[in-house]
């Protein structure tokens, strides 16, 4: 079992970057918020798979689910979503208004991406495994181009998925430090409603907007397996490998394409088949804990590195308050956490630009997190 | 033993986990052939030029499609991509095409512009009538079937009825005996099926009579169409050449009816043309007038998406949005044509309309205002825009199509004279 894990995986993940490369993506998009998103992780934004001891920790990573601290079987609800932001606030205007000229110079000078997304779940533990089940994934990107000829890109996304997680360590040495290399794997089901269209202002202007868009369902069983590599030494760092979303149906968006010259919505990092390198570590001291975690994605099997995605993040917590901090070339966050034995809540605040260099400026949110303890 | 066997085991996984880090990092994303890096390219390149559009930076984006290879020039989206910075150069955006779209944002479509009608206290309005309503040749094709069908129709066999006849009785004398002689004219109104509609012929009778009397005797007969009277030798002499005359008149009034309904249908074009105008005044008085540059940034727009619906199909995005901005910017350059031939500041009611129509302006922007029209029917026949008839789409495109890019200096005359004379009706 041993001999697998430590020379088929990274063989697999070797010669996996020799793969034919696909195209680039047109309308790349990425979020905070991904399936299965708490508020740590959306507060990282993802930068948290060598963080161990949270509560967190196995949604970033499998095979974390072994530094589980608690033993006891524990059932939280968690919640985590964007509160406020240009993006709400364009919604608003864009449903609840009539479109005026106004609106349309507004969206397309000086926000022309519009995006809200959400999950929520309820989480099962104990000592064996981790049982989430997730109702709600919901996403809703808007993006508004060509002043020309009005085109509206819409992706439209609402996931149900139902997920095991369980991981272990599988080997410990210690030549002058201990050595501790976990593996974990999170099985999930998953149904994945969508759409991912283009409409241009022409036909809103003789169609109503319900028999433009068309949801579309795909059921599939997927996974995310992952590595660890701890010590206990002070300067060496802990590494970690994953890939995301294995053998998953949907792909960037890239099946709802209907021909090669549409443009269409990409979402990088949220459905499709993705892999991470990340190096961080951790310390406590007398005035609390650090810790720092540089994420490294890379598309599918390690095929190439994004490097426009590269991640810092990192925690300080002190007893029931933890501060999260992130950046990346798109995204600057900043968190807070308050925790209770039975209520956690959180606020973030963050500039993001999800459509990277295509969106005009950073749009300023305040995410929301919510978690109730059983 | 044991222990060295764990280190080294950990020691390779740290080892190769390391390698494969800065493996991945330096080097992993040079393994690409080259069809799929100029892809890459191209849909950088297409970014780009889609952020140049957004920023309405038509200059960058046509600078950046300039520079990509020709091959790549053709590609279906970098082409659609050229036609909307060529719009943008025109400056005609969403902000102008807003009013446009604006109608019947979310109510109605623009493709049913007739029923722009519910939303108008007047009956008459909308290009739709225009273009539609008054093109069947069905009355004049059944005028001609009808000419052939009495040149055809053998004379002895015409009827005809006398629906009215008046007399005049007259007694004279004549020298050198003194003879009284007393004669009875009949005038005669009669008809045939051979008219067309209710045409009425007359005609004249000088016959002998004995008296008064008998005169009037003879005029009640012939009005109640009796026969035995039309038997009389002296009747019946200058009842000869009758079928002949009517057959005659007939084709006549046939082609006379012709020329009216001719003459009828351009007026009442002209009535509905300023109608649909004036029913159109805002959308016409937002539309901002277009230089000849802007104007050749129109055409150049419209060529290419032109060029883009032949070749991809309605069902591709492409295909779908280059028919439908074809359509606005057709719809564009022919507003912007009728604005430039009135004065939108002075219109406070249709005659005011028909009086300061400038029928040179019309003629000085008839080239571009024909090549929109063509690209705008040839969508409506492809897409049913207009809700026009097929029959009548396949006249009137083969029609536009044979027009003459110029109008003549006869032709000019021509237009001019005619509105001149629905000016003169109006009162202006």
């Amino acid at each position: 079992m041993i001999v697998i894990v430590i020379v088929i995986a990274p063989l697999i993940l070797l010669f996996s970057s020799l793969l034919p490369s696909s195209l680039l993506l047109a309308f790349e998009v990425t979020h905070q918020i991904r399936p299965g998103s708490v508020f740590e992780t959306t507060a990282l934004n993802s930068a948290c798979s060598t963080i161990t001891g949270t509560i967190f920790a196995s949604r970033c990573n499998p095979a974390l689910f072994a530094y589980s601290k608690d033993s006891e079987q524990k059932i939280t609800i968690s919640m985590v979503g964007k509160a406020e932001g240009d993006s709400i606030d364009n919604g608003r205007d864009l449903i609840f208004k009539p479109i005026t000229e106004d609106t349309i110079r507004r969206l397309l000078q000086e926000r022309n991406f519009n995006t809200f997304s959400f999950n929520g779940e309820i989480l099962f533990r104990n000592k064996f495994f981790e049982l989430s089940y997730s109702p709600y994934y919901l996403l809703a990107d808007l993006y508004i181009f060509n002043p020309a000829f009005l085109e509206v890109s819409i992706h439209l996304v609402s996931l149900e998925i139902l997920r095991v997680t369980h991981g272990r360590k599988i080997l410990t040495f210690s030549p002058s430090n201990t050595f501790n290399l976990s593996s974990g794997v999170s099985l999930y089901y998953y149904k994945h409603s969508y759409e991912n269209t283009i409409i241009s202002l022409y036909d809103l202007s003789y169609k109503k907007a319900v028999d433009l868009i068309t949801f579309k369902t795909l059921y599939g069983t997927s996974a995310d397996i992952g590595l660890f590599l701890d010590n206990d030494n002070k300067y060496i760092p802990s590494l970690s490998a994953q890939v995301k979303n294995l053998n998953n149906k949907v792909k960037e968006g890239k099946e709802n394409a209907n021909s090669k010259s549409s443009l269409y919505q990409s979402t990088l990092f949220l459905f499709d088949t993705y892999s991470t390198i990340a190096i961080g570590k951790g310390v406590n001291t007398i005035i609390g804990g650090f810790n720092v975690d540089l994420e490294f994605p890379f598309d599918e099997f390690y095929r190439e590195l994004r490097k426009k995605y590269i991640t810092f993040g990192s925690k300080y917590s002190l007893t029931l308050f933890s501060l999260f901090f992130s950046i990346s070339k798109y995204y600057k966050s900043i968190g807070l956490r308050f925790d209770s034995s039975n209520f956690n809540i959180g606020v973030l605040y963050a500039r993001e630009k999800d459509m990277g260099d295509l969106q005009p400026k950073p749009e300023q949110s305040i995410y929301l997190g919510i978690d109730i303890i059983l | 033993m044991k222990k060295t066997s764990q280190l080294i085991t950990s020691l390779l996984l740290l080892i190769i986990l390391l390698f494969f880090l800065l493996f991945s990092i330096f080097s992993c994303s040079k393994q690409q052939d080259s069809n799929s890096s100029n892809n890459e390219f191209l849909n950088e390149q297409k970014m780009k030029i889609v952020s140049a559009i957004n920023n309405k930076d038509a200059d960058s984006a046509l600078k950046i499609i300039s520079e990509l290879s020709e091959q790549n020039q053709e590609e279906g989206e970098i082409k659609y991509l050229k036609a909307e910075a060529y719009a943008l150069k025109a400056n005609i955006d969403i902000y102008s095409l807003f009013p446009m779209l604006k109608i019947k944002l979310f109510e109605f479509a623009i493709n049913e512009w007739n029923d722009i009608r519910k939303y108008s206290e007047r009956e008459r309005s909308g290009i739709g009538d225009v273009v539609g309503e008054n093109i069947s040749d069905e009355e004049i094709n059944n005028l001609e079937n009808k000419i052939k069908e009495i040149e055809s129709f053998p004379v002895e066999k015409i009827t005809y009825t006398i629906t009215d006849a008046s007399s005049y009785y007259h007694e004279y004398f004549i020298n050198p005996y003194l003879t009284l002689v007393a004669r009875c004219y009949i005038n005669l109104r009669f008809t045939s099926p051979l008219f067309v509609e209710n045409h009425y012929e007359w005609s004249y009778l000088n016959i002998p009579t004995k008296n008064k009397d008998e005169c009037e005797q003879i005029t009640k007969q012939l009005t109640k169409g009796d026969q035995s009277i039309l038997g009389l030798a002296e009747i019946a002499n200058q009842f000869k050449g009758v079928q002949a005359r009517i057959k005659k008149l007939a084709i006549v009034a046939a082609k006379e009816k012709i020329e009216k309904t001719y003459n009828r249908r351009a007026k009442e074009k002209y009535i509905q043309f300023f109608w649909a105008i004036y029913d159109s005044l805002p959308i016409i008085k937002s539309a901002p007038i277009l230089n000849s540059n802007e104007k050749e940034h129109v055409l150049q727009a419209l060529s290419l998406l032109k060029n883009i619906k032949d070749k991809i199909a309605i069902e591709d995005r492409i295909g779908k949005d280059s028919r439908q901005h074809m359509t606005l910017l057709a719809g564009f350059i022919i507003i912007e044509a009728i604005k430039s031939s009135i004065d939108v500041n002075k219109i406070n009611n249709p005659s005011d309309l028909i009086c300061t129509f400038m029928p040179t302006n019309l003629i000085a922007n008839y080239p571009t205002a024909l090549i929109a029209a063509r690209y705008l029917l040839e969508i409506a026949k492809e897409t049913g825009l207009f809700n026009l008839k097929d029959e009548l789409l396949d006249k009137a495109i083969p029609f536009l199509q044979n027009a003459p890019n110029e109008l003549t200096p006869q032709q000019q005359k021509v237009f001019i004279h005619q509105v001149s004379k629905i000016k003169y009706d109006t009162g202006c």
